[in-house]
């Protein structure tokens, strides 16, 4: 998958940030939410620095 | 928790690091004939795992163990996420890291704000973004110092004054920044970093264990305080204050120059890319730690009238025996002590680099440095007397910080992405954008009921896009700028 593809996901990833919680979790739900977040970014970036 | 126990930790941590700071010195630093981008870059040679370290120390400051604490004391998990949005804001890293690395070898620039001078073929550009980021950082350190004070004060139960310890600080990121300039910065933030890091987890999983455990601490919580567990909460995370507080933070790693000028520094792009991931690293572990602190102070002592007292009670307790409180007091210092020092040798380049070096005609690279010199401690002092004089207008400037510094940002996406940029679009944004922060934090008008943190980046990016649009734009600079800067672009694409 191409980097450029990996940053749209960060972004996808950061705008489900503001939605999701408020939209849905707003409900082991939110705290886990945001850890499996925090977890996916650092997977984004690593992604995205193959190319570095 | 007695006196002597908690100077002779600081003791300890002040010997241990001017040791540090002292072997870190070399040739690029200290040698002869050593220039700008020696002494504030450290020759653009720093390698990745102590540039994650300390870029990790420079962005984490007293505020995730005291007051991310205390958010999530007050407003439950939102200020969790609240932390994780700006944690994913740090993925600006990848994609504007490898341009700000590959023009800053190019065109050899040493700070941000030279950068945008440069690309905008005016100095009036540099000057600006310089002062714009004294307004807000030079408050933002004098409420760090301030913290510490209130800290060793709060922890000795008053023994210690509250000047001894802004005195005490000041005078340690001096030495720290003094020393060798960056290199003494970085590996005493890389020693710092190392003690925040496994001071903390250690005892907040031994609180955590203490209150029966995992399940136990979120079973009180789910039972005791529900709405600790959701968003918007106990009422603090509304939808427009987790905006307001998130929008600036985003964009911290692009605003804030004392994180921003890091991006010059890696020897090659494969440390840089090791300085990002070791920092989401760290990061992500940090503020799980500073949120589940939080919830444990909020689980054994409930009924605190102020949040950001969570900490200091939570290490005054019976949770925590004294020599480990003493640690993590000293974790907090370090935080405190690596956020300012770095805070203070970015301006000081900024100032001599592009105030001094665009008002006196003939400022070589050695006169440049001279004046960086003894910035450096007129900025530690300004600092120090905003700390000790505790004006309500430096507080409020130094709330502002993140929001103000956000207005630099349309200048700098613009740099590398629109021709049509401008430098009277660049100084219009930077300081109308500035202007209406102060304005809104000053007066505490909020238009259509909105925050400052929602209404910057907007107004700033309109005035921006503007103002450039009726001006005339120097394509042949922004072709330069962006050809220098597509060594990465073009094969990122393949």
């Amino acid at each position: 998958m191409s980097a450029r593809r990996w940053i749209w996901g960060v972004w996808i990833l950061v705008l489900s940030c503001y939605v999701v919680p408020y939209g849905l979790l707003g409900v082991y739900g939110s705290f886990l939410f945001w850890c499996v977040v925090g977890v996916l970014v650092i997977v984004a970036n690593i992604m995205i620095t193959r190319s570095f | 928790m007695t006196i002597e126990l908690i100077w002779g930790a600081v003791g300890i941590y002040l010997i241990v690091g001017l040791g540090v700071a002292f072997l870190s010195r070399a040739r690029v630093t200290n040698g002869p004939g050593v220039d700008m981008s020696g002494y504030f870059l450290g020759n653009r040679q720093m390698n990745g795992f102590v540039s994650a370290l300390s870029y990790s120390a420079t962005t984490y400051s007293a505020f995730m163990m005291v007051g991310l604490a205390g958010l999530t004391y007050a407003g439950g998990v939102g200020a969790f996420g609240f932390e994780i949005v700006y944690f994913a804001g740090v993925s600006l890293v990848a994609i504007f890291g490898p341009r700000f690395w590959a023009v800053g070898k190019r065109f050899g620039f040493v700070t941000p704000s030279e950068m945008l001078g440069h690309r905008y073929a005016d100095d009036k550009v540099a000057v600006a973004t310089a002062v714009a980021s004294c307004v807000f950082l030079i408050p933002y350190a004098a409420v760090q110092l301030a913290g510490v004070g209130y800290l060793l004060a709060g922890m000795s139960g008053g023994a210690i004054s509250f000047t001894t310890g802004v005195i005490v600080s000041t005078l340690l990121a001096i030495l720290f920044s003094y020393i060798a300039g960056i290199r003494s910065v970085m590996w005493t933030d890389s020693l710092q970093a190392l003690f925040m890091i496994v001071a903390s987890t250690l005892v907040a999983l031994l609180v955590v264990h203490s209150l029966g455990g995992f399940s136990a601490l979120f079973d009180t919580l789910a039972t005791e305080h529900p709405a600790s567990l959701s968003v918007p909460g106990p009422g603090l995370f509304s939808f427009t204050t987790f905006l307001g507080l998130t929008i600036p933070w985003f964009f911290f790693s692009l605003s804030n120059p004392q994180v921003s000028q890091r991006l010059f520094m890696p020897a090659s792009l494969r440390s840089m890319r090791q300085m990002l991931i070791g920092f989401l690293i760290f990061g992500f572990i940090y503020t799980v730690v500073s949120v589940l602190w939080g919830f444990s102070a909020l689980v054994a002592f409930p009924d605190l009238r102020q949040s950001d007292l969570a900490t200091p009670t939570l290490l005054a307790s019976e949770h925590v025996p004294p020599v480990l409180g003493v640690i993590v007091m000293v974790g907090i210092l370090a935080a405190a002590i690596s956020t300012i020092d770095s805070i203070m040798l970015t301006l000081s380049s900024m100032l001599s680099r592009d105030v001094y070096a665009n008002v006196v005609a003939d400022a070589s690279e050695a006169k440049q440095l001279r004046v960086g010199k003894w910035v450096l401690p007129v900025i530690a002092i300004l600092a120090f007397l905003f700390a000790e004089l505790q004006l309500n207008l430096i507080a409020v400037l130094s709330v502002a910080a993140s929001t103000g510094l956000v207005v630099i940002v349309p200048a700098i996406i613009g740099a590398f992405y629109w021709k049509r940029g401008t430098a009277a679009g660049a100084l219009a944004s930077i300081v109308g954008g500035g202007a209406v922060v102060i304005y809104l934090y000053l007066s505490g008008v909020k238009p259509l009921g909105l925050p400052a943190g929602i209404w910057a980046l907007p107004v700033a990016l309109a005035l921006f896009a503007a103002v450039s649009l009726v001006t005339r734009a120097n394509r042949e600079r922004a072709d330069e700028f962006m050809e220098a800067a597509r060594i990465v672009r073009s094969r990122e694409a393949r």
